[in-house]
C-alpha cells in the first residue's frame, strides 16, 4: 500500500521555467477610495495579459472578511454577505471579455455609494479565466481568477487605535493594539530604540496586519541582544495612511544581567 | 647647479599640477537598472509518477487546463496483491504552480487561496492536496517545504497563503491527485475512510468538479 500512498513519499523536482506563471497582469491588486455618501465613483484597471493566448475573462465580485490573525489572512464570502459589503454599490463593466494575446484591456468600474453611510466598505472584483473543459471522465477543471480589492472608505472616517497591555517577553517588547475607528486599519508598523544620547542602537519593523473594526492583535518588537545596559525608548510607529501615525514611547532600562523593565510608557 | 635642481622642481611641480587636473578630478558615473514589476500566474502540470523504482522516478504530460485522471483502475500492492481501491491507471496527479513571473516582486501580495466547487458525485471528497513553499535553489532546481498536512481540497482554503511574510521568496505548489491512503488525510475510521477512496462500493459514474485558484 506504501506505494500508492499519494505524495507520501514523493519529493520532487518539477522542471520548471520562469515564464511558467506569465498570464493576465493587474497593475495592482487593491486600491483604496476615498468616497462621499451618495456619489458616483468611477474609476478603471488595466488587465494585461501577458501570454501568447488569447484570454477569456469573467469579472464578479465578492465580500472579504479579514480574520485572525489579522496578517492578511481573509475570507473569501458570496457577494453582499458581509455588513461592510460593497457589493450592491458597485457595476463592472465590461463584465465577459476576452483579451487578445500580449494586449491589454481597460475595465471600468462604477461605485454609487447611498447616503448616510460612513467608515469602511470593503469587496474584491474578481476577473476570473474559466476551469478548461471538464472531460467526461474522472476529471478536475481549474479556474484562476485574479482579484482586485477595493477599500472605499468614506472622508469623515473614524482611524484610530489603541495600543495596551505593554509587557516585555523573552527579547522582545509585545502589546495589543485594538483598531477603535470604523475603518480596516492596515499597517507594516516600524520600531527604532534609541538610548539617552539620542543614538539609535536598533531598529526594525513589525508583523503588517490588516484590523478590521473593534478587533484586536498583537504585536511583538524584538530588542536586540547586543544593546548593553542602560536606559533607552523605544519607539513604536504605527502608520495607517491618511492619518498621523501611532506613535508610542516605551521606557526601558535593560540590566546587567540582561533583564528588561518597563519604566514608563508614553 | 640650483638653478638645474630649480628649474627640474618647478618642471615636477608643473607636472602634478597638470596630472591633478587632468586626472585627478572626482567624477561620479550614475549606475541605474530597473527591473519591471511582475505579475502572479498559475500554472497546472501534469505529473507521471513511476513508483517502483524510487520516488524520483516520474515523467511529466506537461502544461493543462484540466486535471484528467481518466478511467480508473484497481491499484495492487508490490507483490500484486489487489487492494480493492482505485486510482489512475498511470498513477499521474497535478502540480498547480502560483508565483510571480514577467518581472520582480509586485508591490503588494495578493494573497493566494484554493477553493472547491462545481463537484460531482463527490468528486471532492476523494481528491486530496498537499501544500508546499517552493524555494529557488538555483535557475533549475528548487526545495519544497511543507505548509500543509494533506486536506480534503473541498474544505475552505486549506493551506492558503495569505501572509506576504511566509510567501516571501518562494512560490507555492499544489500537489493534486486522486487519494488511496485516506488515514493521510486523518480518516482512520474505516466506514469514514471508505467515502474518500473509489472503491468496489462507489457508485459507477462520471465524476468531475472544479478547483479555483484565487490570486488576491
Amino acid at each position: 500500500m506504501k506505494k500508492y500512498i499519494f505524495f507520501l513519499t514523493l519529493v520532487l523536482l518539477v522542471s520548471w521555467n520562469h515564464s511558467a506563471f506569465a498570464q493576465l497582469a493587474l497593475e495592482k491588486y487593491r486600491e483604496r477610495v476615498d468616497i462621499a455618501p451618495g456619489q458616483t465613483v468611477k474609476r478603471t484597471i488595466t488587465l494585461s495579459n501577458r501570454s501568447d493566448k488569447q484570454i477569456f475573462l469573467k469579472a464578479y465580485l465578492k465580500d472579504i472578511k479579514f480574520v485572525q490573525p489579522f496578517d492578511g489572512k481573509k475570507e473569501i464570502l458570496p457577494a453582499g454577505s458581509t455588513p461592510y459589503s460593497i457589493s450592491k454599490w458597485i457595476t463592472v463593466s465590461p463584465e465577459s471579455f476576452s483579451i487578445p494575446a500580449n494586449s491589454k484591456q481597460i475595465v471600468t468600474y462604477t461605485v454609487n455609494v447611498p447616503g448616510g453611510v460612513k467608515g469602511g466598505y470593503y469587496g474584491t472584483i474578481y476577473f476570473e479565466k474559466s476551469a478548461g473543459k471538464v472531460e467526461s471522465i474522472t476529471s478536475v477543471g481549474v479556474a484562476i481568477s485574479w482579484g482586485y480589492t477595493l477599500f472605499l472608505e468614506t472622508r469623515d472616517k473614524i482611524k484610530e487605535a489603541r495600543i495596551d497591555g505593554v509587557s516585555f517577553v523573552k527579547d522582545a517588547i509585545q502589546g495589543d493594539i485594538t483598531n477603535t475607528g470604523n475603518v480596516l486599519l492596515v499597517s507594516a508598523p516600524t520600531f527604532y530604540v534609541m538610548d539617552e544620547k539620542g543614538i539609535v542602537l536598533s531598529r526594525g519593523t513589525l508583523q503588517n496586519f490588516y484590523l478590521p473594526s473593534g478587533e484586536k492583535t498583537t504585536f511583538k518588537a524584538e530588542i536586540s541582544q547586543k544593546i548593553p545596559q542602560g536606559k533607552y525608548i523605544l519607539f513604536l510607529s504605527f502608520d495607517f495612511g491618511g492619518v498621523a501615525p501611532l506613535v508610542k514611547e516605551i521606557y526601558f532600562s535593560k540590566t546587567e544581567s540582561g533583564a528588561i523593565q518597563i519604566l514608563e510608557i508614553k | 647647479m640650483k638653478k638645474v635642481f630649480a628649474m627640474l622642481l618647478t618642471l615636477v611641480g608643473m607636472s602634478l599640477v597638470a596630472y591633478t587636473q587632468v586626472f585627478g578630478q572626482s567624477s561620479s558615473f550614475p549606475v541605474s537598472a530597473s527591473i519591471p514589476e511582475g505579475s502572479y500566474g498559475a500554472t497546472i502540470t501534469g505529473i507521471i509518477y513511476k513508483s517502483p523504482t524510487g520516488p524520483d522516478d516520474w515523467t511529466t504530460i506537461g502544461k493543462v487546463d484540466t486535471m484528467t485522471f481518466g478511467e480508473l483502475a484497481e491499484i495492487s500492492d508490490v507483490n500484486g496483491k489487489k487492494l480493492g481501491v482505485f486510482a489512475p491507471k498511470d498513477n499521474r496527479y497535478y502540480a498547480i504552480d502560483i508565483g510571480i513571473s514577467g518581472g520582480g516582486k509586485p508591490t503588494s501580495f495578493p494573497g493566494i487561496t484554493i477553493e472547491w466547487y462545481g463537484d460531482t458525485m463527490g468528486l471532492g471528497d476523494r481528491v486530496g492536496a498537499t501544500y508546499k513553499l517552493m524555494t529557488w535553489v538555483s535557475a533549475t532546481e528548487n526545495t519544497e517545504t511543507t505548509i500543509g498536512t494533506p486536506q480534503l481540497v473541498n474544505l475552505p482554503a486549506p493551506g492558503a497563503v495569505n501572509s506576504e511574510a511566509s510567501y516571501d521568496g518562494h512560490w507555492m505548489r499544489v500537489y493534486v491527485g486522486i487519494i488511496t491512503d485516506p488515514a493521510l488525510y486523518g480518516f482512520t475510521d474505516s466506514v469514514e475512510a471508505a467515502k474518500h477512496i473509489f472503491t468496489y462500493t462507489t457508485p459507477a459514474g462520471i465524476y468531475s468538479g472544479t478547483l479555483t485558484v484565487r490570486i488576491g
